[in-house]
């Protein structure tokens, strides 16, 4: 009977980590096959999706348009996070825990209400269509991850750098500015990456949100991939995925895999 | 600031939304300041839409189930490995996170296409004649849910599955205890709070995924969401739109909440 259950368990957590690895693993070999049909293996090789791709001036112009985007983003989401961040830990007597769940509201309401939300209230702003909107919904869900990165990192030093600082005889100002900010550099690094990373996939309240002359490059992929899916699509796929290795490394060497699962 | 920030650009729209939810709408432009609760009403008595929230609370549901089937085996895996299979397999089960769900959607639809290799590996092996249908199928949904859900799962599992004291396993083994027993009777109940965590996010994520209906269903497989942005940003349906959010919204805080509450009092008392 042992033998049966262990045979069962180890069938079935292959089978979940074929369902966690197939679709990621699977767009590489494609994105070089040299035909346009899904073989696999692929008979022949080629770059030439990748050439299609990099040539392809729609999607090479949403590409860059998400860049700055997500740029921008991550630079005012760390500095408002951080902000937040500096209060809620201050404050931890004063006031409640509900200012904090409150900062986790936007993490738990799903992204088509968010959307909408966004729509209706973008409208009335008449914003709807604009960059602007776009960057103030992705601004309005990437704060909290920066500041649950940064706030994290100060509970954990504690207070007692600051105090010895200001018992120095240093002002507040040069407090934050030369003993907080840099012993936190690290969750600020992260504290900008998560929020790129959002900001740079997220494709729904982009979708809502987007005119016809505001599409970012997630949005540009779900909309081309509803009519077609062709092995263009897995070459930008793989490239995403590489971009993806070099950020999450980024993020390794800055914060560590462990603690990068307890905030994601 | 932040905080006023958060309550410019987040509460006050869906406030707003809440507000619209209940107005007329008209045909010609998005909606009239006259309450009514028709939108609601609407939304769950006509068949058409009530089966529309049927299908997306089945396919939610299938889906925490099928997530809980395959990554409870996979935490199990994961929790009684030495430390450095450990530190692969959750990197295998981290690292598709980390990669767009677009991305991961568009590998499900190389994959489970007419020709694509499932069906080839199927058919080749004999096991189907001819090729099946998964793509704007429910099938195929169910299958992009679940290995969308399955990282959640597995990491609410792994926190109460390895805070099991390896000590109690081998005084069950000590006693007699076959390994079956020792999973049903020790290892199961008391990773039960993690279970009901996993599937209460699994199925919340499923119920209000977009881009994996949108993408795998073809148009064909309706859910809650899709039904938001079809009224929303197609026919311009404000207020039904904001009312089937907001049911959607209800919806995930009574099974979250719902789950919060299941773990505390299910908390084990060792």
């Amino acid at each position: 009977v042992d033998r049966v259950v262990r045979l069962i368990v180890l069938t079935a957590a292959g089978l979940a980590l074929a369902l966690l690895l197939l679709p990621v693993v699977v767009v590489v070999p494609i994105a070089f096959s040299a035909s346009s049909t899904f073989q696999f293996p692929p008979h022949h090789y080629t770059v030439r999706w990748f050439v299609a791709g990099l040539t392809n001036a729609t999607f090479m112009a949403a590409l860059r348009a998400s860049l700055v985007l997500a740029f921008g983003v991550a630079i005012c989401s760390v500095t408002l996070g951080t902000a937040a961040a500096l209060a809620l830990a201050k404050g931890t007597r004063r006031r409640p825990r509900w200012l904090e769940a409150f900062f986790l509201l936007p993490l738990l309401i799903p992204t088509v209400v968010s959307g909408i939300a966004f729509i209706q209230f973008f409208a009335v702003l008449g914003l709807l269509g604009s960059w602007a909107s776009i960057f103030l919904a992705h601004l309005a869900i990437a704060i909290p991850f920066s500041m649950r990165v940064v706030l994290a990192t100060i509970l954990g030093i504690g207070r007692s750098y600051e105090e010895a600082a200001s018992t120095l005889g240093a002002s507040r100002l040069w407090t934050l500015w030369s003993v907080t900010l840099p012993m936190i550099r690290r969750a600020l690094v992260a504290g900008a990456v998560f929020p790129f990373i959002i900001s740079f996939d997220e494709a729904v309240i982009a979708l809502f949100l987007g005119g016809a002359r505001t599409l970012t490059f997630p949005v540009r992929l779900v909309t081309y991939l509803v009519d077609q899916f062709d092995p263009m699509i897995a070459a930008f796929a793989t490239m995403l995925m590489v971009f993806t290795l070099v950020a999450t490394v980024v993020l390794e060497r800055t914060l560590g895999l462990e603690r990068l699962s307890r905030v994601a | 600031v932040p905080a006023g920030y958060l309550v410019v650009a987040f509460m006050i729209p869906l406030a707003w939304l809440l507000l619209v939810s209940f107005y007329t709408p008209i045909p010609t432009g998005f909606y009239a300041p006259a309450f009514t609760s028709a939108n609601y009403t609407r939304f769950v008595f006509d068949p058409f839409y009530l089966r529309v929230l049927g299908r997306t609370l089945a396919l939610g549901g299938l889906a925490a189930v099928g997530a809980l089937g395959v990554g409870y085996p996979l935490a199990l895996v994961i929790a009684f490995s030495p430390s450095t299979v450990r530190a692969v397999l959750l990197g295998a089960v981290l690292s598709p996170v980390l990669v767009s769900i677009v991305v991961r959607t568009y590998g499900w639809m190389v994959i489970l296409a007419g020709e694509g290799p499932l069906n080839q590996a199927l058919v080749g092996l004999g096991v189907l004649n001819t090729p099946l249908r998964f793509l704007s199928q429910p099938l195929g949904v169910l299958i992009g849910l679940v290995s969308a859900g399955l990282p959640y799962m597995v990491l609410s599992l792994l926190g109460p599955l390895q805070n099991i004291r390896t000590s109690l396993i081998e005084a069950a083994h000590t006693l007699g205890a076959t390994d079956a027993q020792v999973l049903r009777l020790v290892i199961v109940p008391l990773s039960m709070p993690g279970v009901i965590t996993g599937l209460a996010l699994v199925y919340v994520l499923s119920a209000a995924a977009f881009v994996t209906p949108f993408l795998l269903g073809g148009g064909r497989v309706l859910t809650v969401p899709l039904l938001v942005y079809e009224q929303g940003v197609r026919l311009l349906n404000w207020p039904f739109a904001a009312a089937a959010a907001f049911v959607l919204l209800a919806g995930s805080i009574v099974v979250l909440v719902g789950g919060t509450w299941l773990t505390r009092t299910q908390a084990a008392p060792i």
